[in-house]
């Protein structure tokens, strides 16, 4: 028994009992499906495939840069925009800081008033008809406060009176008569 | 590329293989660029008809892929093959076709499922749009276009590559950018609902 137990297997009667794998049902419509579509006719490309790809490929660029300088312009437009926008506002806001309001100029700031405060070496350059040396500038309203600082605050009469000296600092002369008057 | 002196430059790297002529394309080589788009136009027009099913649309969308071919030369690194990189852009484009038609087309196709029930099919496929017959006469040719178009695009892609184009899985695999395993089980679905589609056809071939 011992001895029959280790003989080796018969491999000739193995591989002959090993069990047949079943047929599928649609084995053969299978293949004929894969030589059906291994048959089918080949698409040819027209005779102006390779022109028409080229003709794409030489049109692009002239596509490509209108596009390009369009972008170019738009956005630096924009840009320019942008900065203008910025600019204002931020102009804006510093001149609101910086100029109040009219009302609070006349009577609640002495450094305006004092601008149309008529002074002495300004009456002679009149006198020799060169008015636009006597307009004053915001560079020259600023050496004002000091002597603003002492003055009484002024009145709207005050500010009738220099009405017309700034009046002639605008048109440019003022009559003779007038200049002598005062 | 119409002068005989181009012509001339274009027949003297005719030689190249493919990673040749891209490298040279990448250089902004005409030449080589012609050669390639020789070499591989009608299997990616083919590709392209086989599933799309319109032989308008597979040829815009050759042109394309020869056009991006060109302009996107510069990305091809070489990490996969050069046809596979190629099918790869025709399978792209391809898709983008077919969802633009069925977007065109969808409102026609509710339409028609409500009043027929039998419309369900043409959620799928559409028999005007099937059209061997602007191609070739053969009858049996555009029935299994037909049956190609009536099955999932999903599927269609997967069996058109392999089929008709006769690619490995693992390119397959690349193209579409799926496992190896799903390309295979999505090829015997998809070659399954084909066989459903042609029984009439084997049974005209084969009468029992």
């Amino acid at each position: 028994m011992k001895d029959a137990d280790n003989e080796p297997p018969n491999i000739d009667r193995l591989l002959q009992n090993l069990p047949s794998v079943p047929q599928t049902a649609d084995f053969t419509s299978g293949v004929l499906t894969r030589v059906l579509m291994t048959k089918l006719p080949v698409v040819e490309a027209p005779s102006t495939f390779e022109q028409d790809v080229l003709n794409r490929l030489h049109s692009l660029p002239r596509q490509q840069k209108g596009n390009s300088y369009t972008t170019i312009i738009i956005s630096a437009a924009s840009f320019l925009l942008l900065v203008a926008g910025i600019w204002y506002f931020a102009s804006s806001f510093t001149s609101v800081q910086q100029h109040p309001q009219p009302a609070e100029q006349e009577f609640n700031s002495p450094q305006q008033q004092n601008v149309h405060t008529p002074t002495a070496p300004s009456t002679p350059s009149l006198q020799s008809g060169q008015p636009s040396q006597n307009i004053e500038t915001p560079a020259s309203s600023q050496h004002a406060p000091k002597s603003a600082s002492s003055a009484s605050l002024p009145t709207k009469k005050d500010s009738l009176k220099s009405k017309p000296l700034i009046d002639a600092t605008r048109g440019g002369t003022i009559p003779d008569d007038k200049l002598n008057e005062e | 590329m119409t002068s005989l002196r181009e012509e001339e430059q274009v027949e003297s790297v005719s030689q190249y293989d493919d990673a040749r002529l891209i490298k040279l394309v990448q250089q902004g080589r005409e030449d080589a660029f012609v050669v390639l788009m020789r070499r591989y136009k009608e299997p990616i027009i083919n590709f392209a008809y086989r599933f799309l099913g319109n032989h308008d649309d597979a040829i815009d969308v050759a042109q394309e892929t020869f056009v991006r071919l060109f302009r996107y030369a510069g990305t091809y690194m070489g990490e996969v093959k050069f046809s596979t990189w190629l099918y790869t852009i025709a399978s792209n484009l391809a898709k983008t076709e077919l969802a633009k038609y069925w977007r065109k087309n969808s409102v026609a196709f509710s339409r028609l499922s409500k009043d027929d029930e039998g419309a369900a099919e043409w959620d799928v496929a559409d028999e005007s749009y099937l059209p061997d017959a602007t191609v070739d006469a053969s009858i049996i040719a555009q029935k299994v276009q037909a049956a190609l178009m009536r099955i999932s695009p999903s599927y269609r892609e997967v069996v058109v590559l392999r089929d008709i184009q006769q690619l490995s899985y693992e390119e397959i695999a690349e193209i579409t950018q799926i496992e190896i395993g799903t390309v295979k089980s999505r090829i015997n679905r998809g070659r399954a609902q084909l066989q459903e589609q042609l029984k009439e056809v084997y049974e005209e071939m084969f009468p029992s």
